[in-house]
């Protein structure tokens, strides 16, 4: 046994046999939805967050350690790749974010019905393609 | 004649006396609730953090030093990142509890993660103490 939860998987019938419980099946078994892509893309972006938050902690390590630091850093930030990583981790990050909301109304036992499920994951795109939009045209028009 | 009952009963006995489940589990419910309390805070914090950061698109190094010169500016941000870190450990943790198999190295896994990121933690919150009192 390479997995402790494997025991929770051992299970007797009534009639004293004992069982492997059956496994509910995984992804790739399900028809493509809404609920579950968002979901998982939510995954994926926290997932991917940790690059932007690693980055800003080199943008803040450099600029607390020399001007040739932050200089170095800016400069890659304002590289074509820089700017594309940008991009990516508001979109990320403005994703994350809504859906977290999202998923925080959740907790608090509000929107449950397919039907708003459903609203609430089509008001969540519109809300980050906005606001990555709105983000990315700021950022441009600042530099 | 009857056909003999046969139930699979989706319990397992080993659950049971552990105590494990979300509804016993005390450090399961508790790690639930933190990453939540983390997101909520991390609400106001992320906006604000995204309005400064615009602030200071192609800026020089002293604006920014500038910037974390202000102790409301300071407090945030070491909020902000200290937070974030929280979030994203347990996050992680979470995924990685999910998706690696064996005990073994899925602690390996999740106490190296851990490791990295609290030290990117430090570094992050050091910064801006810095910053913040000597410039």
């Amino acid at each position: 046994m390479t997995d402790v939860r494997e025991a929770l998987f051992v299970a007797r019938t009534s009639d004293g046999r004992t069982v492997r419980r059956p496994l509910s099946p995984h992804l790739q078994i399900y028809k493509p939805q809404l609920t579950s892509g968002l979901s998982i893309f939510h995954r994926i972006t926290g997932v991917a967050l940790m690059f932007g938050t690693m980055l800003l902690v080199w943008w803040l390590v450099a600029a607390a350690t020399s001007d040739d630091a932050f200089a170095l850093v800016s400069a890659l930030l304002h590289s074509w790749f820089g700017k594309l990583a940008l991009i990516a981790w508001t979109a990320a990050l403005w994703y994350h974010f809504c859906n977290g909301i999202r998923h925080l109304a959740w907790d608090a036992g509000y929107g449950f019905e397919i039907s708003q499920v459903h609203a609430s994951g089509r008001f969540l795109l519109i809300s980050v393609a906005s606001l990555t939009a709105l983000t990315v045209l700021l950022g441009f028009l600042a530099l | 004649m009857n056909k003999p009952v046969t139930q699979t009963i989706m319990r397992s006995g080993l659950g049971a006396v552990r105590g494990l489940g979300s509804a016993k589990s005390s450090t399961t419910t508790e790690h639930w609730f933190a990453e939540r309390v983390a997101a909520m805070a991390l609400i106001p914090l992320t906006l604000w953090f995204i309005y400064s950061i615009l602030s200071m698109v192609g800026a020089p190094r002293s604006t920014v030093a500038a910037w974390a010169a202000h102790p409301l500016n300071a407090t945030f941000m070491l909020a902000l990142v200290w937070l974030t870190f929280q979030h994203l450990m347990m996050g992680l943790g979470s995924v990685m509890t999910d998706y690696i198999h064996g005990e073994k190295k899925r602690m390996v896994a999740i106490l190296a993660m851990r490791g990295v990121l609290g030290l990117f933690c430090v570094a992050g919150l050091l910064a801006v103490l810095k910053l913040a009192v000597v410039g």
